[in-house]
């Protein structure tokens, strides 16, 4: 499934609670599969929301045109910028750069991870959090957040000599980041980035061989989704398939 | 941006792939889409925080056009092959030429000159309490303040808040061509070889591993 269509599919969600109270009193699951602002009732803004970052998730139009989108329906219910109030605000240009920005991170995580199959998790069994999007005052305790969840988790999964943020996917130090493991309230309670309220750190995929050298640890099978041979189902099929063909296996052999 | 995930042909391969349940091929692509999406992001993310010249000359803001859509790059994978996205709009140009024409019922596209425009249409920045104008269809005490003639005034969205006086917030062009700037993206001729190299790889490795008796 596409980004665009992870979003697409959200329901929408109208609340008349405030980001503390959405997090304390809606189920995290609920939260994921749904459209939802702050202190926002009105569906048709809701439904503007999830169309345009559906659109930029899609690439289709950038974040200006987003926005201008998003004010033109807010003016409509008569909210402005203007108006003050910070990122209460729901007109505030850093809130709706915020709306958009976590949509688009959130579905191209769940893309990602959807995306996954038993060979692209032996070939790239880990992820690297790292920043990509630069931040005029970024947040300064990533390492403190990132060694609260680890600890959490009792390192499972998790690099451990080295001062990169470097786990296997399968290592519940993700859910445990965005949990705020060490008792951090602004995280969004999923196991994919973004892990926090605005952040700019996402996913970097770690190879196999990355994985080894960083003293990853895992069986074959243990960071995939499917259990036992060593051979996965699409494996073997090659094989077969290189079996019935007749074709010599010397003709693959310089990688054995 | 779309990238379908090709590989070179092979005939050993081809006759692979194509013996293959659906299922095993839509693996296959998987890992080809996904070395694919790895390289294409690793590739923008090495240039990216450099690509702010517009933004620093006008003393902006940053939009993070780029870091914000290589950190959304996605990848999916079917039987008939496998298709990066790449949410950046405009980055087509790192393979050819890109005319950029204003969108149905506009008349012109609006190049920002001034921080308050960078990164924003202009209703935003109406809505940001900025009185915007042009000269042409309103004649402005820009104009007679101004001993430039009227006509160079014509082609610009003026703009000011509260008492300020008017600036130059946008200039405005019936379309612009944005040159072929290949260090935007890897060459198709890269992206290709990396499918194809994380193809054969995956073939290798299951023959390898089956002849090593792993199959018990």
């Amino acid at each position: 499934m596409d980004p665009a269509q992870i979003i697409r599919i959200k329901e929408l969600l109208p609340t008349s609670l405030g980001s503390d109270e959405v997090k304390e009193q809606i189920a995290a699951d609920i939260l994921r599969r749904s459209i939802f602002s702050a202190r926002m009732e009105d569906l048709r803004h809701l439904a503007v929301i999830r169309d345009v970052c559906a659109g930029v998730v899609a690439g289709e139009i950038n974040q200006a045109t987003a926005r201008e989108r998003l004010l033109a329906s807010l003016a409509r219910m008569g909210h402005s910028p203007l108006d003050g109030g910070g990122i209460a605000n729901p007109a505030s240009i850093r809130r709706l750069d915020l709306i958009i920005d976590t949509h688009r991170q959130m579905a191209a995580s769940v893309a990602n991870m959807a995306a996954e199959t038993p060979a692209t998790l032996e070939e790239w069994p880990a992820h690297e959090l790292v920043r990509f999007v630069g931040r005029s005052m970024p947040r300064a305790d990533w390492p403190q957040r990132w060694q609260s969840a680890a600890e959490a988790v009792g390192y499972e999964g998790v690099a451990r000599h080295t001062a990169r943020m470097v786990a296997l996917k399968s290592s519940p130090i993700w859910q445990a980041l965005g949990d705020g493991a060490g008792g951090f309230r602004d995280t969004l309670g999923n196991p994919y980035p973004p892990f926090a309220f605005n952040s700019g750190l996402s996913w970097a995929d770690v190879s196999r061989d990355e994985a080894i050298e960083l003293g990853l640890e895992w069986q074959t099978s243990a960071s995939a989704t499917v259990p036992a041979p060593s051979l996965s189902p699409s494996e073997s099929d090659i094989a077969d398939a290189v079996s019935r063909l007749g074709f010599d296996e010397d003709i693959f052999s310089d990688l054995a | 941006m779309r990238i379908n995930v090709a590989y070179q042909s092979n005939y050993v391969v081809d006759a692979v792939m194509g013996a293959l349940r659906p299922e095993s091929r839509a693996e296959v692509y998987s890992v080809a889409g996904r070395a694919v999406m790895n390289h294409v992001q690793r590739h923008i993310r090495s240039y990216m925080h450099a690509k702010h010249h517009t933004a620093e000359s006008l003393l902006a803001r940053p939009t993070g056009h780029y870091e914000k859509g290589a950190a959304a790059i996605t990848m999916t994978a079917d039987s008939n092959g496998a298709e990066v996205r790449i949410p950046i709009p405009g980055l087509k140009r790192a393979w050819e030429d890109v005319q950029i024409r204003p969108g149905p019922g506009k008349d012109f596209l609006t190049l920002p000159k001034a921080a308050i425009a960078y990164g924003r249409k202009v209703a935003e920045v109406r809505a940001l309490g900025w009185k915007v104008f042009r000269p042409a269809a309103q004649g402005s005490h820009m104009t007679q303040k101004s001993p430039r003639r009227y006509s160079e005034y014509q082609n610009i969205y003026l703009g000011y808040k509260d008492d300020e006086a008017p600036t130059l917030l946008y200039t405005l062009v019936d379309g612009v061509v944005q040159r072929r700037d290949p260090s935007l993206m890897p060459s198709q001729g890269e992206i290709a070889a990396t499918g194809w190299d994380a193809i054969w790889k995956h073939i290798q490795k299951a023959v390898a591993k089956a002849r090593q008796g792993d199959l018990k």
